[in-house]
C-alpha cells in the first residue's frame, strides 16, 4: 500500500507512545497529532493529550486544521485545559512525554529556537524558546523535526533553549528527578535515540527508501551507528486506514 | 440614588491616555481572541516606545506594532505567525537590533504575571532554567537562589506587571463582565496583574443576561476599567465561537511584511480608516459575515 513520508512518521510516532501516556502537541504538529490519535485507537486507549493553544483535552476534531490554537479542535474534546494547567503539568511531570523540536538540534539533543549565529551579534532570529526548557522537566522528550539536513542537525547549537544530554552532572542535577531528557528523534529520513555510553545521538532506524549513508551525510555531526540499522517498519494497511480517517482531507499526503 | 457607572467607551477614548513608554500586554493565543481593534487604535494614535509583554504564544499584534515603530522593548517567549511562520518585522528588528529583546519563555511569562496578580515579590522555580542559556542572556529575569527549605538551587523570576492590558471577548456588559467562548489563556491572571484593563467585546449584552448565567462569566467587571464595543475586534484573527480567521488577509499581511512593506498595509487598513467601523467597511460586510460560517 502506498503511503507518504508524513504518514509513515505518524504511524512510527504512534508506536513510540505508550498506553497511559499523557502528552501534548503545539504549533505545526499535524504529524504527531495523527500519531497520537492513532495510538489512542490502537494500543493506547488510555492515552490523554492536549491539543496546543485550543486547550482541547482528547480532541476528536473532524478535520486537521492548520492552527493548533484553533477552537475547532475543541470538537469532541473532554475538557478545555487552561494554560495554567498545561504549565503545571509541564513542571510536575504529569505530562509523561511531549513533542518538541527546534531550528537547531545538536548531537546531545540540545535544541535552539532563539538565534542561529551570535544572538548578541550577527544572527538569524528564531521565534523564541516557548516551552523548550521543559526538556529538563518532562519524563520523555520526543523530538519531532520536519526536516533533516546539516543546517538543523549541528555539532553544537548556537543557543541552548532546551538542554540535551551534554553538560555533565551539574546540569543533570538541575533536571527534575523524573526527567530523562530527549529520548527519541524522528525526521523525514530516520529515527534516532541517545543510547550510547556518552548519550550521543544514535541512528535507530532508517525510513524505507533511504540509506544509512544518506542520513549520516544529512547530519552535521558524527551520527553514532551501533550494529546493523533496521529499516523503519512500513505502516500496516489497518493503521493507514485509521490515519486517513483522522486526516480526512489528506493533509499528510500533500 | 446614584446610578451604577457604565464603563462603555469608544476605542479612542479608552486608549487616549496610554502614555508613550507604557508596558502593554494584549491577551489571546496566536490568532485567537487577540484584541486587534484596540491594537489598530494604538497604531492610529501613534503611541510610541512601548514595552511589550506578550502572552507566551503570539505574534501578529506584536509584529504590527513593531512595523508601526511603536515598540522599544519586547519580552519574547514565542513571537511568530503560527502556521504562516516567522513574524517578519520582529525578525528584522531583532536582527537589526532596533529594539531591546528580553528572551524568556512560556512559564516565565505565566508565573511572572501570576506573581504580579497575586502580589508576590518573586516566584521560585525548580532550577531547570539553569540548564539553558536564558539566565546568561536575560540575567535580570533569572536569578539563581538557594531554596531556604531544602538548601538546594532554585531560580527566582520577577513579577511582570503591565501598565495596561487589552483583552477581547465574545460578549460583555457595560460594567465589564466578559464572556470568552474560547480557550482560557490566563485572562483571569492577566487582568489581575495589570494596572489598567481595557476589554473589547463583539457584542454588548444586558447585565441581566450576564446575571442569568454567572458561571459563564470569564472576566469579572470589577477588574475592568473600560469596555469597548468592537465587532470583529479580533479580525483578521479568530474570535472563538463567533468567527474564524481571514486567511487571505493574513497572507496579504505576511507577504507585505516579508517585503518590508507593512507600512503599505498599515496605510491601507489602519491609517486610512479613521476608526474600526470604517476599517470593517473597507474589508466588506459580505466577507466578514462569511467568516462566521466556520467549521
Amino acid at each position: 500500500m502506498d503511503f507518504s513520508t508524513a504518514e509513515l512518521m505518524a504511524v512510527t510516532i504512534s508506536q513510540e507512545l505508550r498506553d497511559n501516556d499523557f502528552t501534548a502537541v503545539g504549533t505545526a504538529s499535524h504529524i504527531p497529532l495523527c500519531g497520537i490519535r492513532l495510538a489512542q485507537r490502537t494500543h493506547a486507549p488510555n492515552l490523554w493529550f492536549v491539543y496546543g493553544g485550543s486547550g482541547a483535552l482528547n480532541s476528536k476534531a473532524r478535520q486537521l486544521v492548520e492552527m493548533a490554537a484553533d477552537f475547532r479542535n475543541l470538537e469532541g474534546a473532554e475538557y478545555r485545559t487552561p494554560l495554567q494547567d498545561i504549565i503545571d503539568f509541564e513542571f510536575t511531570g504529569r505530562f509523561t512525554c511531549l513533542f518538541l523540536g527546534g531550528m537547531q538540534i545538536d548531537q546531545y539533543g540540545s535544541m535552539n529556537m532563539v538565534a542561529i549565529g551570535d544572538p548578541a551579534g550577527k544572527h538569524i532570529r528564531g521565534p523564541g524558546t516557548v516551552g523548550l526548557a521543559f526538556t529538563s522537566t518532562i519524563p520523555r522528550t520526543l523530538v519531532y523535526m520536519q526536516h533533516h539536513d546539516p543546517r538543523l542537525f549541528v555539532r553544537k547549537v548556537d543557543f541552548v533553549s532546551g538542554r540535551g544530554h551534554d553538560g555533565g552532572e551539574r546540569l543533570a542535577s538541575y533536571r527534575q528527578p523524573w526527567c530523562k531528557g530527549p529520548t527519541w528523534v524522528i525526521t523525514p529520513l530516520a529515527t534516532m535515540d541517545f543510547e550510547t555510553p556518552d548519550r550521543r545521538m544514535r541512528l535507530r532506524s532508517v525510513h524505507p527508501g533511504h540509506t544509512v549513508e544518506e542520513v549520516r551525510d544529512q547530519t552535521g555531526f558524527d551520527l553514532a551507528v551501533t550494529g546493523p540499522v533496521p529499516t523503519t517498519e512500513a505502516p500496516s494497511p489497518e493503521r493507514l486506514k485509521i490515519i486517513r480517517e483522522i486526516d480526512v482531507d489528506g493533509v499528510l499526503r500533500r | 440614588m446614584s446610578q451604577r457607572r457604565s464603563k462603555l467607551k469608544s476605542a479612542a477614548e479608552a486608549l487616549a491616555d496610554i502614555p508613550d513608554g507604557a508596558k502593554v500586554l494584549a491577551a489571546g493565543v496566536h490568532l485567537s481572541n487577540t484584541p486587534m481593534a484596540l491594537v489598530r487604535q494604538l497604531v492610529r494614535q501613534g503611541t510610541k516606545s512601548l514595552e511589550i509583554i506578550p502572552t507566551p504564544a503570539t505574534g501578529l499584534w506584536v509584529d504590527m506594532l513593531i512595523a508601526a515603530g511603536a515598540v522599544s522593548k519586547l519580552y519574547v517567549s514565542y513571537v511568530g505567525l503560527e502556521f504562516l511562520g516567522l513574524a517578519p518585522n520582529f525578525r528584522r528588528a531583532a536582527q537589526e537590533k532596533t529594539l531591546q529583546i528580553v528572551d524568556v519563555d512560556e512559564p516565565t511569562i505565566f508565573h511572572g504575571l501570576r506573581a504580579a496578580a497575586s502580589g508576590l515579590p518573586f516566584v521560585a522555580f525548580p532550577p531547570f532554567h539553569l540548564t539553558t542559556d536564558l539566565p546568561r542572556t536575560s540575567p535580570d529575569i533569572y536569578k539563581e537562589i538557594i531554596d531556604p527549605f531544602t538548601g538546594k538551587p532554585a531560580v527566582a523570576i520577577p513579577p511582570l506587571c503591565p501598565d495596561v492590558c487589552l483583552v477581547h471577548v465574545a460578549r460583555a456588559d457595560i460594567y465589564g463582565n466578559g464572556v470568552s467562548l474560547g480557550g482560557r489563556h490566563m485572562e483571569d491572571v492577566i487582568t489581575k496583574a495589570s494596572r489598567r484593563v481595557i476589554l473589547s467585546a463583539e457584542e454588548i449584552v444586558d447585565n441581566a443576561e450576564i446575571c442569568r448565567h454567572p458561571t459563564h462569566t470569564t472576566i469579572p467587571g470589577v477588574l475592568v476599567d473600560s469596555v469597548v464595543h468592537a465587532p470583529f475586534g479580533a479580525y483578521p484573527g479568530a474570535c472563538p465561537g463567533v468567527y474564524g480567521y481571514d486567511r487571505p488577509h493574513l497572507l496579504e499581511y505576511n507577504e507585505l511584511a516579508k517585503q518590508n512593506k507593512t507600512r503599505e498595509y498599515l496605510d491601507r487598513y489602519v491609517h486610512a480608516q479613521a476608526d474600526e467601523a470604517m476599517m470593517l467597511k473597507a474589508i466588506g460586510a459580505q466577507r466578514l459575515e462569511a467568516l462566521r460560517n466556520y467549521g
